[in-house]
């Protein structure tokens, strides 16, 4: 239908426009993107006698009549100052093409003969609501009572990386701490923020019960972090941090010597400030550090993170934040200059060329896929059995406190201790070049690191 | 700080800690928190906890006790070093930490913090809190008739079901918003300038779920809100609701504005009124994704509609940028800290009680506000035009 339709155009292309809303270049595309675009482009369809047609790729092509009236209203550049403006940063990415068909036939053209390739939709936050999305997590959580805590969690450790040619190969890596995660069902939670948030609090009591028990017992979801002098973190909500089981944590960590931070959603943060407020000074009191986490680069730019005490603020890594020379990188690096970059760590940072970004904008802490799979290759070097598994094996592993998910490793004990340095970091590379982690990319030059 | 055990032993305890503050002159304050005035339709257990868990800031005052007292009740005694109560130190960020729980009741619902705490001032006011702990003696009522169990994911989902079939028309409530002051900023007497539109969910939950309390969680309670702003833009967009509306008022997730709920409600919404359409976000939804706010924010300052921060006090402001953020306004509890006010941001004063708030209120700088004392004659308000506006990057 819309290739019948351009033909039409094309062959009558004279007082004819094509406006495409390129959706399938969004870096990060939504479903609500086009579900809201959509009406904007039929009401300007609307207006110069036209239709929308969509593209097999998310794309929407408007072919419609060049307006005959000087009415500022009907003219394309108010469509195209109007989706500019909806889609913000977006917008300045060269992904709304015009052309007047009479004149400029060729590009229309060029656009048709592209293959349509769809980008995967990212998962939103919350599309529809629905009962069954409720009564999933409901029996969700109802199950989870019956599976150990360390078969919910997953482990995590955040690396500093030091840059500079003058620092050793061996040394340009080191751990920061470990993040136990609850690894929450990822239908109905991974949808809706406010049941993540619920499903998180009800963890809680038993992830405070089994730490401080795997604590006073030397157990070893912590023990290998504990000798080492790791430190622990963890994700609670503010109410756990008032609770008795808390307490007992406290002493727990105390009398084990322990290393511990908290981690809090800004979500929970802003939804109780004062609750927070009086959280970090039960943290503080504790020795523990306080963590804030879930900054996104879109909420940069108006969350004054700064302000809140934080011992470190956890950035997540988009695509956002890569910025041309310009005016919004230079907002960028004076929203991170603001949050301190002695406090930053870039967490979900899951390719080179996120820990690239991180390192081209001065941030030394670093969290996700990328780094697991340095830290993967680093323990396989050192793993007398590493010639039975895949690195994404290793990672996968590495990745599970439980030992549900460690099936099929000779040496688990391996997997809990803190990375070392490797005696050389071409062996990393070369280990890293070989594997089959997805994503992967060809590491960052050894000047970067 | 001592934590004393419940009930009848603190009560003995605190008698006889009187007593002797009383023999030894030494000066000490009181905090009586009266649990038995929170709601008990909003799960007092769970924000009898908050309460605790906000008094026990006062932990690292000097000589600091705790006690649990019958029915509920808690005291806190602590040395008195001259603290105002609006300073910064323990009692301070103790009421900050009640105001805010106060704050998340339901409007209507909520005593003030004033009927939920006492402060007295040993030795000299100890004969009036004996007196209270006297009646407090005895065989002490059973808490009327026990608390709501909080909402669970199973109850909720059998609720999300109901709600998608029962008529809440009659649970929707308006409420007035008046504008204080002319565009320029000068005072002029209340006028109508909006309807605020919600659910009274207290009652929701009476009639669909009485034996729960939807409120004693706050996630559930927020998920709820998300199934009630479907049918809220159901009900605003049916026939000849819009009809002689000169401003409206609605609460909603930022999920729901990127709904199709709310583009029918967009069609059916003439261009004209959108410019008194306000619309009402939490900070915690807005931070909750932060790529989807801006696109919702785009798309609805667009189109015209004025975009409104919910709970926006000077702690919020204090660590939000309301102005970078893309909000017209902001709304404040007279019960909260007054925010400072960045400029272009209108402020809404809720919780009107006395027509000395209302001065209060002018004197915050507000333009519009809210609550049960405003003289206002509800003449329908100036239709604004639509504004144009510019996207925030």
């Amino acid at each position: 239908m819309l290739l019948d339709a351009a033909r039409r155009a094309l062959a009558a292309p004279r007082g004819r426009l094509a406006i495409v809303l390129h959706l399938s270049r969004l870096r990060a595309p939504r479903a609500y993107h086009g579900r809201i675009a959509r009406p904007v482009l039929d009401q300007a369809a609307a207006r110069l006698a036209g239709t929308v047609y969509p593209r097999s790729n998310g794309d929407l092509l408007l072919l419609c009549q060049e307006p005959t009236s000087g009415d500022a209203s009907l003219q394309p550049a108010a469509l195209v100052q109007e989706l500019a403006l909806l889609f913000g940063a977006e917008g300045d990415l060269g992904f709304i093409s015009l052309w007047h068909l009479g004149t400029e036939a060729a590009g229309f053209r060029a656009y048709l003969e592209e293959p349509a390739f769809a980008p995967p939709i990212l998962p939103a936050a919350a599309e529809e609501v629905t009962p069954a999305q409720t009564a999933a997590m409901a029996e969700w959580l109802k199950s989870s009572q019956r599976i150990p805590v360390p078969d919910l969690l997953g482990q995590q450790t955040a690396v500093e990386l030091h840059a500079g040619r003058d620092v050793p190969i061996g040394s340009r890596l080191s751990p920061l701490f470990r993040e136990f995660v609850m690894h929450l069902p990822g239908g109905a939670a991974g949808m809706d923020p406010w049941l993540e948030r619920h499903v998180a609090a009800a963890l809680d009591e038993r992830l405070l019960a089994h730490l401080q028990h795997d604590l006073e017992e030397g157990g070893r979801l912590t023990r290998a972090s504990v000798h080492a002098g790791l430190a622990i973190h963890i994700n609670l909500a503010l109410p756990s941090i008032a609770s008795p089981a808390f307490g007992r944590l406290t002493q727990a960590a105390r009398a084990a010597g322990a290393r511990l931070g908290v981690e809090i959603s800004i979500v929970e943060a802003f939804a109780d400030l004062s609750m927070l407020d009086y959280a970090a000074g039960l943290l503080r009191h504790a020795g523990f550090a306080f963590v804030l986490e879930g900054l996104d680069e879109a909420s940069m730019g108006f969350a004054r993170l700064g302000s809140l005490g934080a011992d470190l603020i956890k950035l997540d890594w988009s695509q956002g934040l890569v910025q041309p020379p310009g005016p919004r990188r230079r907002t960028v690096e004076g929203h991170l200059q603001a949050l301190g970059l002695d406090r930053v760590l870039l967490q979900q940072a899951d390719t080179a060329d996120a820990v690239g970004w991180g390192q081209a904008n001065g941030i030394n802490r670093y969290q996700g896929a990328f780094l697991d799979s340095v830290q993967g290759a680093t323990r396989m070097f050192h793993c007398h059995t590493a010639s039975l598994c895949s690195l994404k094996q290793c990672v996968a592993r590495g990745a599970a406190a439980g030992t549900q998910g460690r099936t099929g490793c000779s040496n688990p004990a391996l997997l809990d201790l803190p990375p070392e340095a490797p005696p050389g970091a071409d062996s990393v590379r070369g280990a890293l070049a070989s594997a089959a982690v997805a994503p992967m990319r060809v590491p960052a030059p050894a000047h970067r690191w | 700080m001592v934590n004393m055990p419940a009930a009848a032993d603190g009560l003995e305890a605190l008698g006889l800690l009187l007593r002797q503050a009383a023999v030894a002159g030494v000066r000490r304050r009181a905090l009586l928190l009266h649990a038995e005035r929170l709601p008990r339709a909003v799960g007092r257990q769970y924000h009898l906890r908050l309460a605790r868990a906000a008094l026990t800031g006062l932990a690292h005052a000097d000589r600091a006790q705790l006690f649990d007292l019958p029915r509920g009740r808690l005291a806190v005694v602590w040395r008195d070093r001259g603290e105002a109560l609006n300073a910064g130190g323990e009692l301070g960020r103790a009421m900050q930490s009640l105001k805010r729980l106060l704050a998340d009741i339901p409007d209507g619902q909520a005593p003030m913090l004033g009927e939920l705490i006492s402060i007295y001032e040993l030795p000299d006011q100890a004969a009036w809190l004996q007196d209270v702990l006297g009646d407090l003696g005895g065989d002490p009522p059973a808490v009327a008739q026990g608390p709501l169990a909080p909402l669970d994911t199973s109850v909720l989902a059998r609720l999300e079901l109901s709600l998608a079939q029962a008529d809440l028309a009659a649970f929707a409530r308006w409420r007035p918003v008046y504008r204080l002051s002319a565009p320029g900023g000068a005072p002029m007497p209340p006028v109508l300038a909006w309807e605020e539109r919600y659910f009274a969910i207290a009652d929701v939950g009476a009639s669909l779920c009485p034996s729960h309390a939807l409120a004693a969680d706050m996630w559930l309670h927020l998920r709820l809100t998300r199934t009630l702003d479907r049918r809220m833009l159901a009900l605003i967009g049916g026939i000849g609701e819009l009809n002689g509306i000169g401003g409206l008022g609605l609460q909603m997730n930022v999920a729901s504005l990127l709904s199709h709920g709310f583009l029918r409600l967009d069609e059916k919404i003439p261009a004209a009124l959108r410019g008194s359409v306000v619309l009402s976000l939490q900070a915690a939804d807005v931070l909750a994704d932060g790529a989807a706010f801006a696109f919702a924010r785009n798309f609805v300052r667009g189109r015209g509609y004025r975009l409104m921060l919910a709970g926006a006090g000077a702690a919020l402001l204090a660590v939000m940028d309301v102005a970078a953020a893309g909000f017209d306004i902001v709304q404040n509890s007279l019960r909260d800290a007054p925010p400072r006010l960045p400029p272009g941001v209108q402020l809404v004063v809720t919780g009107i009680e006395h027509q000395n708030d209302l001065e209060h209120a002018r004197a915050l700088g507000a333009t519009y506000v809210s609550g049960p004392a405003v003289p206002a004659r509800p003449s329908p308000p100036p239709m604004e035009p639509a504004p144009v506006r510019h996207a925030v990057a």
